[in-house]
């Protein structure tokens, strides 16, 4: 976890998101000074303008004022671990705003959890509790006029050997966010991020969590089709806006397709054909075909076969989450194929690959993989033995559109690294968001308005012209990229100009109801 | 199936069953010495490979960290067994199974603390490429590596066993605890040394296989359950059994994956043969045991007299 | 202590249980029904798993496996159009206490730590078995979105309504809990009780202990099986996860924490295992560290359980009698 170092306010990590969470404590007494107090902690949340999705961060006033209460609230610091200081810094800077504040720091860290404040049952935080439950739902319950904040629920996969993934989804995301002043289409924006922990069961509470308690207005974020096919029903089912950043399943572009669901990077098997196409162009006869077992791996290979015209040696699908390949490696080098394609994101890529160098294939058999395999997570850890290898994707950091090279110049120097195509994705769906906000004006209980604005989708992406198909699925182009020196003694990946495919859809919108 | 692609399964099943036999050989001590079921021992492989990824990156060496992560975890464990599980050796099985698994909860969440989720291990840059053993048998010299070492272990361990006065003793407390007891042997402190070789062969497994799988907060619990099921095929309390069963736990899971896929592979769509194969083959494993048990209670090669 | 007295704790327990769904939505805090829902469910698990440890004196470490199974015989017949609550119970009994005879038969033939590894064993063969099914989502799980239907009258329950969920799932957790309350006392369950404390003495004395101890151990599967089609209910949702190792661990945490041989000790350990999630939860992301120290202590120092103190301090006030 980053270390949190004392800074000034506007130049707070964006990516720890600080609310109040209105805890519903059973109402005691009505102290009018707590009251008053509640409303000015109202002005104060009004003053701060709610900047990087900071809601309210309050502080200990005035100890003295109540002779007989438990231990100063600093004693709540310590629970808040890992931003303490970044909050504890902020918080300084309050009481000379307005005081008396009261004492209710809540952060949500990015992973997952939530601090609540400490249920204590004396009377002033009891009355506090109401009197910040009625500022909090007087905030709330604003009719159907426009909304005074966007609430975005974000689950991902942070942790584990495809973190990667997700921590860059998010990243871009919130560098979108950042970027606009901590709104997003002009209103301020609430991200709550959660770690889904590679499960689908997790990922499930967390998508039941932030719809239902947190009433959130769009639900964003996942990786995997897996998880996200497990926990979009919670979305659906309460008519949930997703917006997938990254998995798109064959079947939620055909058969189930779904109004509340978007997809902004591509379709599962767009890279796949991708990559067949290209295949045919390098006259590849021979492939052996690798690819983890569930949804999206069915997609990818299903994809790279439509297009490919040669002939296919092996499709061999491996345990989703597998790192261990000697198996496959050997019943490659059995099959003696001319070309090796691959569909394995994240951790399982860095280690087939390393494993496959280590094995000796390199020399004889073409290695081609889809940008999954192939974008900065891979290339740092697996080194030199990329250099040169060819892929796949639907966005490169070397494009020259405006929005390209705000986006990549941004993203380097807020995160000291070079983006992946993931971290363009999640800066796309915020834009995405932030469009359809700014054209429904902020009126995000008019849910038609706010699909329709969504399948518009009038904004500027890193990827250049963007459109939705009927069922909701890009149309692009996809083009194929190779490793190169970035000039710095690292690898990159560079973009040939001719797309090798051009306004592509996908295969299964025919099936699809909706037009 | 063309006989190179068998001969690389076999030494895949080969490298896969020395690492099991690294776990299982410190389980069944403890377990055949102590009398004790510890599930923590999983979390023991898991630390060491952590220590191992930490201090390789700390000291820019793969040899220095593996050592390192020995010693490290060696004494750690030594001090987990004299402060904490051996209030256990006189209690249950049911009190000592669920003691350990509040022991895997306290380690996950501990090295989660200390390390963080996961960690980088890499394999050194030497071995990084492939070794023609035979024409055109070609190999990973990584994997190489770890069939070397566990050899090299499995050795050293039947040397220890059967040549030292240490090693007597343990097959003594293995064979018959309360007699070697009441002959006058220091139970506490070789017990305490028990755990400690077990612990020290955890963290080997754990930073060796690092590098091929990933370092990450439970990595453990897969291999564990496998360990259990070689030392009760093996016979509890015999190092013997445990190198015989986790070679051939080792192959039936790699053989039968590759064997399976291949048949299945005609008769089912190619996503449900490669989700059938491995099942089939780890579900071979389990009835093996179970046929085992039916056949020889006791375990191949039984400590117990 | 009087009858009436005894009832009181129980009364008011019944009455907190059955009012709990209106005082959450009062409170403006219904989302936290389906935490009570999962409690209530994960307790019917545990107090199978309790009849089966506790009472059986089998530490059977394969106890999730009929969860599992029963969660995918219901999630199987949802998926395939069968709606039909009742089909969907009475399979799962059916099938799950097949799977248990089998396994038992099996595994009861050995003692000690054998035992504990051959159900061990089975778990992981039907762990793996999940995994291999590609049809019905093998290691992905498999997601349904219709739930299972009662028809009571001309009215239909449907369980994705989370209120009619809690108060189907209380009425299964009320009838194991009386059932288990009238067991201990009785005929049969004094010579479980009789086995499971020395069975060796109990065989000489003329018990058919194989027998018995089976009936038990498929009794108490085909209880999990239930608890298995109702937690699919809950969750939408089943994977081979639910059947793996680590899960009867967590069942048998629960037992302890809540109190071996008790009527409630799994309903109680369950509920304090899931609150100590959730609050500790809310504090920190590592309250698996702390929940691992509370067992560790339970386990040395308060081997018989929550329930178990309670009991030993309302017997030490009673006195000598």
């Amino acid at each position: 976890m980053p270390v949190a170092r004392a800074m000034p306010l506007h130049t707070l990590p964006i990516h720890r998101s600080a609310r109040l969470r209105a805890s519903a404590l059973t109402p005691a007494s009505t102290r009018p000074s707590a009251l008053a107090a509640a409303m000015q902690l109202a002005q104060l949340a009004q003053l701060l303008d709610f900047r990087h999705g900071v809601l309210l961060v309050m502080r200990r006033h005035r100890r003295d004022a109540h002779p007989h209460s438990p231990a100063p609230c600093d004693a709540l610091h310590p629970v808040v671990t890992g931003d303490s200081r970044a909050g504890t810094d902020f918080a300084r800077q309050i009481p000379t705003i307005a005081p008396p504040v009261i004492d209710a720091v809540d952060y949500a860290a990015s992973d997952r959890k939530v601090r609540t404040m400490q249920q204590r049952s004396t009377p002033r935080f009891t009355a506090l509790g109401l009197a910040l439950s009625t500022a909090a739902l007087a905030f709330g319950a604003t009719g159907a006029s426009a909304a005074d904040k966007v609430k975005v629920g974000f689950v991902s996969t942070l942790s584990g050997p495809s973190s990667a993934l997700g921590v860059d989804i998010r990243d871009g995301f919130l560098l979108a966010v950042k970027m606009n002043g901590g709104k997003l289409g002009g209103l301020p924006a609430e991200v709550i991020v959660s770690d889904d922990q590679f499960k689908p069961d997790v990922a499930k509470q967390q998508f039941e969590k932030d719809i239902k308690r947190d009433k959130v207005d769009f639900m964003t974020g996942v990786v995997f089709s897996n998880i996200m096919l497990a926990a979009l029903p919670e979305a659906l089912d309460s008519k949930t806006i997703y917006i997938s950043p990254n998995a798109a399943p064959s079947s939620m572009a055909g058969k189930d397709c779904n109004p509340l669901f978007f997809a902004v990077a591509w379709p599962n098997d767009a890279y796949h054909e991708a990559a067949g196409q290209y295949a045919n162009t390098r006259n590849l006869k021979s492939v052996y075909l690798v690819a983890p077992n569930y949804q999206a791996g069915k997609d990818s290979l299903a994809g790279f076969k439509r297009m490919f015209k040669g002939q296919v040696v092996g499709e061999n699908y491996t345990k989703l989450g597998q790192l261990d390949y000697a198996a496959e490696l050997a019943e490659i080098r059995a099959a003696k194929p001319q070309a090796v394609y691959i569909f394995l994101p994240g951790g399982m890529g860095i280690n087939f690959i390393k494993q496959y160098v280590g094995a000796g294939l390199g020399k004889d058999t073409t290695l081609l993989l889809p940008g999954f395999s192939a974008d900065q997570d891979v290339i740092g850890p697996v080194g030199g033995a990329m250099a040169g290898l060819f892929n796949t994707a639907h966005w490169s950091p070397d494009f020259t559109n405006a929005a390209n090279v705000k986006f990549v110049a941004e993203f380097e120097k807020e995160y000291k690294r070079v983006p992946t195509l993931y971290a363009s994705q999640g800066y796309d769906t915020a834009l995405l968001i932030g469009a359809a906000v700014r054209d429904v004006k902020g009126k995000l209980d008019d849910q038609p308005a706010v699909l329709k604005a969504l399948k518009a989708a009038k904004f500027d992406s890193v990827r250049g012209a963007f459109k939705f198909n009927t069922n909701n699925y890009p149309i692009q182009n996809y083009y194929v990229r190779t490793i190169g020196n970035d000039g710095k003694g690292g690898l990159i990946n560079k973009s040939f100009n001719e797309p090798i495919l051009k306004n592509h859809g996908d295969a299964y919108v025919q099936a699809c109801a909706m037009k | 199936m063309p006989g190179v692609l068998i001969l690389e399964q076999a030494l895949n099943g080969l490298q896969f069953g020395l690492m099991l036999f690294l776990l299982a050989a410190g389980l069944t001590l403890v377990f055949g010495v102590m009398d004790m079921i510890n599930l923590a021992h999983g979390s023991l492989y898991m630390v060491g490979a952590f220590v191992a990824a930490w201090l390789g990156a700390l000291t820019g060496s793969f040899v220095l960290g593996v050592l390192g992560a020995v010693a490290l975890t060696a004494v750690f464990g030594m001090v987990l067994e004299a402060g904490l599980l051996r209030t256990l050796y006189a209690r249950d099985h049911l009190s000592q199974v669920l003691a350990t698994f509040a022991l895997i909860l306290i380690l996950n969440d501990g090295t989660k603390m200390v390390f963080g989720n996961d960690l980088p291990l890499s394999a050194p840059a030497a071995l990084a490429g492939p070794v023609e053993l035979l024409p055109g048998l070609i190999y990973p010299a990584y994997r190489l590596l770890i069939i070397g070492v566990g050899l090299a272990l499995a050795v050293l361990l039947w040397l220890l066993v059967q040549k030292t006065r240490m090693g007597a003793l343990v097959r003594a407390g293995a064979s018959n605890r309360e007699m070697a007891t009441a002959m006058g042997t220091n139970i506490p402190r070789l017990f305490t040394a028990v755990f400690g070789i077990g612990a020290a062969l955890c963290a080997v497994a754990g930073a060796l296989l690092g590098p091929l799988l990933a370092v990450q907060v439970g990595m453990g619990e897969n291999i564990l359950i496998l360990a259990f099921v070689v030392i009760v095929i093996g016979g509890i309390g015999s190092i013997r059994g445990a190198l015989v069963g986790a070679i051939l736990v080792g192959c039936i899971d790699t053989l039968g994956r590759t064997f399976l896929q291949h048949a299945l592979r005609e008769l089912l769509p190619p996503q449900w043969a490669s989700a059938a194969g491995p099942a089939i083959a780890s579900i071979a494993v389990y009835v093996f045991m179970a046929v085992v048990l039916a056949i020889k209670p006791q375990g191949l090669f039984p400590a117990r007299g | 202590m009087r009858p009436a007295v005894r009832a009181l704790p129980i009364a008011v327990a019944a009455l907190v249980a059955l009012a709990l769904p209106f005082v959450l939505r009062a409170l403006g805090l219904d989302f936290y029904l389906s935490l009570a829902s999962r409690i209530v469910v994960f307790g019917v698990a545990a107090t199978s798993l309790n009849l089966v440890l506790g009472y059986g004196g089998m530490v059977s470490f394969g106890h999730a496996a009929f969860v599992g199974v029963g969660a995918y015989v219901t999630g199987v017949m949802i998926s395939e159009g069968v709606q039909s609550g009742v089909a969907h119970l009475a399979a799962t009994v059916a099938i799950t206490a097949l799977v248990a005879l089998v396994i038992g038969a099996i595994s009861l033939r050995t003692r000690g730590v054998y035992f504990i590894m051959i159900t061990l064993a089975f778990a992981q063969m039907l762990y793996y078995l999940a995994n291999s099914v590609k049809g019905y989502g093998g290691d992905e799980g498999l997601n349904i979105r219709a739930r299972s239907l009662f028809s009571l009258g001309d009215r239909v329950l449907d369980l994705k309504d989370p209120l009619a969920f809690y108060y189907v799932a209380l009425a299964v957790l009320v009838l194991t809990l009386v059932a288990l309350a009238r067991f201990v006392p009785s005929r049969f369950g004094r010579a479980a009780l009789a086995l499971r404390d020395d069975d060796v003495r109990a065989e000489a004395l003329g018990f058919p202990v194989y027998r018995s101890k089976l009936v038990v151990f498929v009794v108490a599967g085909a209880l999990g099986g239930v608890a298995g089609a109702l937690s699919v209910n809950l969750q939408g949702y089943v994977s081979p996860n639910v059947l793996h190792w680590t899960q009867s661990g967590t069942l048998m945490v629960m037992v302890i924490l809540g109190g071996v041989a008790t009527v409630w000790g799994g309903l109680v350990g369950a509920a304090v295992l899931m609150l100590m999630q959730e609050v500790l939860g809310a504090y920190t992301e590592h309250w698996e560290f702390w929940t691992g120290w509370v067992l560790l202590a339970v386990v040395l120092y308060a081997r018989q359980g929550l329930v178990g103190v309670v009991k030993t301090l309302r017997d030490r006030k009673a006195g000598p009698r």
